[in-house]
């Protein structure tokens, strides 16, 4: 029980420094009987021999998640007469320098896996999607209340965005030791790219002068994209887009370690990997022989000789012209997959409940954003699996809920890491909502073999 | 230990109850349809106007004046340019001749000789006559000699004698091949004749044979063909200069004036944004008054009026009535296509009208934005009794040119100008308020203040930008040697608030007034210097609407 104790201590403050983002499943990883959680570790050897992932109705993922704010942080009630009212400063306050609106939605098209003795070998189909909007506070705060805010500063208005939609190909295959300590396994995934707009760069420095206002603008920008043909769906031929030219490539790795009858260990690294885009693409870049945009004012000779300030006007559109219409070429070009490195540990409390912590991190748009979470596990009898997670998430705490029954051969689950979010969607950072129905025939649980060994 | 479990299990089914009962129980909605509106208002901050403006900017110059910018002086304004010109036919317009005739009788001892010649013989008698030219001008002028572009002499004779009449006639005034200007005409008895004598581009002496000025002799011999016994007859002479034109006049025009009218009206544009109020004292400026004079007259020259005209229109003066001792004098040319050059300088100093300085300065302190000088000029000055000797070309000339000079060393207070200049705003009903923003590097040694009243088109007031407190623009730091040290740096932030811009898309016109004054509160003098400059920053904070 101490150790619990200290777990307890450790967990709570680890959660007060990381921010967790909801979209990103952290109940799932720890509910040991459905065969989604190799998904997040695929050296997790399933509870089932043979799982099969019939279309969408096996596994639908949708997520949803803002680090910078809540809707209720920038929609209020006016207390005279129940009003909407745009709260901006209050939704500034409560952004961090960068921030992150993602939405994820994955489904999945076909699965099977079986486990010949001590071997788990499985063939997955995926859609999935990724929407990751990073933004900075400056950049809110720029359209929100104007350059006002910035007189005298310069500020990077950052806005950076990779959205993917892409067809997943999986062969995996994963390994329980004999005395079932140790399972490892891996994901080796073929992916088709359907369509795809990454910011590489998107970057506008801009500077107002603290005495006059002048304006000065230094754009950085980089846009690719690579987006679905609409002639070839109105010509029925999307399976062009599904088994289109953007080639890519990824891999999953994991393991999981019982370190003692109790202490089970577990990590992984999952969507390792890349895409080659070729279809459609277009690139946007900043003109660099006009980096610069300044706007000082008209000048003020032009007051008093007479003459017309219509050339100058005619200037000065030309020069943002040529600073902000953005040079466009189409060559190919590569973006990496959001790489996910979960790691974990479990206690079992007693035969049929465990405590779990989980840490986190996630790559997303070259940043690095970790989180953590809690979770109690626990098997309701043979018919039904619970779990229930805490995180924090931005400040504020999620709680996530899991529930799994198991009606053999069927397994319906539902599992939500912000389960008030469906009440509370307004006040909420984040939720996400995994929901299916898998086939799963011969429950084996590697638990038991470890204690029927000793 | 199992205590402890079934403790955690208990709080995981209390959990998964709480949820169940949060989920179902807490319920918030937004109607969209209610939103309130002004709850998005971003403050958007741009530069307007950036520059540098140096005294060459303000557009004071015309096609006559400009700016005299020299390195480490100060700075003049000059206008310069003809104010008059006069011509030949200013002093002499035109001639005119009266026809002369003479009836020539013969006497006793004529009639004798006649009567006594045989039939077929001769007999010759002569006669003398005078022509006259004068030139059109009331005061007496006196051609000694002319020489004229166009002109013809004509010389009628009718003869009522029996007898063939043969008539010489020599003008000894106008010389031809070095001989006297001299024909024939052979007229018949009872008949008549015209002889016509071009006298263009001819010297014709007026004064010769013994004539005064004026005068043209001719002298007539007539030979007698003795056709009859008859003696009875006379001879009828008749003269005229017709069509004359002047190429060179010698004489004496004698005293005629000239100018007794404005000559003419100068703009002076470096003075268009005066007010009338306030106070400003220029502590210099010059007219200098050129003469090139290619006739052969001496003029005497006097300034009677100095007259300004203010921004309204009214006249101001500065009545010089005259120069004493004596008028300036134009001399003369000293000959035919060579001008005489001469040059009258006003200025603080010089020269003294009756008695008194003319102060120059004082007069251009009122800021004229426009200058009608008033001149009177009388040829031949001096005794009236003198004879003048003058010549005078078709092509001779008077040209006076005048330079005004104010050099830019001015002391004022609180001097106010102004201007107003159509201005309407745009996309006004997108802004909530904003604040304008002035920031000025003053390298001029004067402050300004200044006010802005936008009016719509029937002038009345939307707003008035006020900083006349000469703040607005605060003046440059002075040495003791009057050149500026340092520029002065002043900020000022004018908010127009919501009350304010709903009602600037009526704005029309704006109406500038501007307070200047001089360093010590008007007491110093402002010395402008070419290298002093004006940075100019404006901007704006708008706030805008949701």
């Amino acid at each position: 029980m101490k150790s619990v104790k200290h777990l307890v201590f450790i967990s709570i403050l680890l959660i007060g420094s990381f921010k967790v983002f909801s979209q990103d499943e952290l109940t799932l990883y720890n509910i040991k009987s459905l065969p989604e959680n190799r998904f997040q570790n695929p050296g997790k050897m399933p509870e089932s021999r043979i799982n099969i992932s019939l279309p969408v109705i096996s596994s639908t993922f949708v997520g949803l998640s803002n680090s910078g704010f809540a809707f209720s942080d920038l929609v209020a009630k006016r207390p005279q007469d129940d009003s909407l009212i745009l709260t901006t400063a209050n939704m500034l306050g409560k952004l961090s320098a960068n921030n992150l609106l993602s939405t994820s939605f994955s489904t999945e098209i076909l699965g099977v896996g079986f486990r010949v003795k001590q071997n788990y070998y499985s063939f997955d189909a995926r859609i999935k999607t990724n929407v990751d909007l990073s933004y900075t506070k400056d950049m809110m705060q720029f359209l929100l209340q104007g350059n006002s805010a910035f007189v005298g500063q310069q500020k990077n208005l950052g806005l950076t965005l990779n959205s993917t939609l892409y067809t997943e190909y999986g062969l995996g295959f994963t390994h329980i030791t004999k005395d079932c300590k140790l399972s490892y396994g891996g994901r080796f995934k073929i992916l088709s790219g359907i369509a795809n707009i990454n910011t590489k760069q998107a970057n506008i420095a801009v500077a107002t002068d603290s005495i006059n206002y002048a304006i000065s603008a230094t754009p950085n920008v980089l846009v690719n994209s690579s987006l679905i043909d609409t002639g070839s769906i109105s010509n029925n031929a999307i399976g062009s887009n599904v088994f289109g030219p953007n080639k890519g490539f990824g891999i999953d790795l994991g393991a999981e370690y019982k370190l003692t009858d109790k202490i089970t260990l577990s990590a992984s690294v999952v969507d390792l990997g890349f895409i080659n885009w070729k279809s459609n693409v277009n690139n946007y870049q900043s003109d660099p022989l006009h980096p610069n945009f300044t706007f000082s004012g008209f000048d003020v000779t032009k007051f008093f000789n007479g003459t017309t300030v219509q050339p100058y006007l005619d200037t000065l559109s030309d020069s943002l012209k040529n600073t902000f219409y953005p040079i466009k070429t189409n060559n190919s070009y590569k973006t990496s997959l959001s790489t996910k490195i979960f790691a974990g540990a479990t206690y079992k409390l007693t035969s049929g409940l465990d405590a779990g912590i989980l840490l986190y991190g996630r790559f997303v748009n070259s940043k690095f954003y970790s989180g953590i979470a809690l979770s109690l596990n626990e098997e309701l009898g043979k018919w039904l699996n619970a779990s229930v997670s805490f995180s924090r998430v931005n400040s504020t705490s999620n709680l996530g809920f899991g529930l799994s029954a198991n009606l053999r051969p069927l397994q319906i689950y539902v599992v939500s890491d912000n389960i008030f979010a469906l009440s509370h969607i307004d006040q909420t950072h984040g939720t996400n909502l995994h929901f299916g129905i898998n086939i799963s025939i011969g429950r084996v649980k590697n638990s038991e073999k470890v204690t029927a060994k000793k | 230990m199992k205590l402890k479990t079934n403790t955690l299990k208990g709080l995981l089914y209390l959990v998964a109850l709480l949820i169940t009962t949060f989920i179902s129980c807490t319920k918030d909605t937004y109607d969209f349809n209610t939103f309130a509106s002004n709850q998005w208002d971003p403050q958007f901050a741009t530069a307007l106007v950036n520059g540098s403006l140096g005294i060459n900017n303000f557009n004071l110059t015309d096609s006559n004046s400009y700016l005299q910018v020299v390195s480490d002086s100060v700075i003049k304004f000059v206008w310069s340019g003809n104010i008059s010109t006069f011509h030949t036919s200013d002093f002499i317009p035109g001639f005119s001749s009266d026809p002369v005739i003479d009836t020539i009788s013969l006497n006793a001892n004529q009639q004798l000789g006649l009567s006594q010649a045989a039939i077929g013989s001769t007999y010759t008698i002569s006669a003398t006559q005078v022509a006259n030219l004068s030139a059109q001008k009331a005061s007496q002028i006196f051609i000694d000699s002319i020489k004229l572009k166009t002109g013809t002499f004509s010389v009628g004779i009718r003869n009522t004698f029996n007898d063939l009449a043969n008539v010489t006639i020599t003008i000894p005034g106008i010389i031809k091949g070095g001989n006297p200007y001299t024909t024939q005409l052979s007229i018949k008895p009872q008949d008549s004749s015209t002889a016509i004598f071009d006298i263009s581009n001819m010297m014709i002496d007026m004064t010769d044979s013994g004539t005064t000025s004026n005068y043209l002799a001719i002298n007539y011999s007539v030979t007698f063909t003795k056709k009859s016994s008859s003696t009875a007859g006379r001879l009828i002479f008749s003269n005229q200069i017709n069509n004359p034109s002047l190429k060179v006049f010698y004489g004496d025009v004698r005293q005629q004036n000239f100018f007794t009218n404005e000559v003419k009206k100068v703009p002076l544009n470096v003075f268009k944004y005066k007010e009338k109020s306030g106070s400003l004292k220029l502590n210099d400026a010059t007219i200098s008054l050129s003469f090139i004079n290619t006739f052969g007259v001496p003029l005497g020259f006097t300034v009677t009026q100095l007259k300004g005209l203010d921004v309204s229109n009214d006249s101001f003066y500065l009545n010089v009535g005259g120069i004493v001792p004596a008028p300036f004098i134009i001399p003369a040319s000293p000959g035919l296509g060579v001008q005489s050059n001469s040059t009258l300088l006003m200025n603080k100093n010089n020269p003294i009208a009756n008695g008194k300085l003319m102060d120059i300065p004082t007069f251009f302190s009122n800021l004229p934005t426009a200058f009608l000088p008033k001149f009177d000029a009388v040829s031949n000055p001096g005794l009236p009794s003198t004879k003048f000797h003058n010549f005078i070309q078709d092509t001779s000339k008077g040209i006076i040119n005048a330079k005004i000079t104010v050099p830019l060393n001015l002391t004022l207070n609180n001097y106010a100008i102004n201007d107003t200049f159509p201005y309407t705003f745009s996309s006004v009903q997108n802004v909530q308020s904003f604040t304008l923003r002035t920031y000025f590097t003053n390298g001029f040694p004067v402050g300004i203040g200044a006010k802005l009243v936008f009016v719509d088109a029937l002038n009345n007031t939307i707003y008035t930008l006020n900083a006349t407190d000469s703040a607005l623009i605060t003046p440059a730091t002075v040495g003791s040697n009057g050149l500026v040290t340092a520029p002065s740096i002043t900020q000022h932030d004018f908010l127009l608030g919501g009350t304010i811009v709903p009602n600037l898309d009526k704005v029309k016109n704006v109406i500038f007034t501007g307070t200047i004054s001089s360093p010590g509160n008007g007491s110093q003098p402002a010395i402008i210097y070419p290298n002093y400059t004006l940075g100019v920053k404006i901007g704006a904070k708008a706030t805008i609407k949701n």
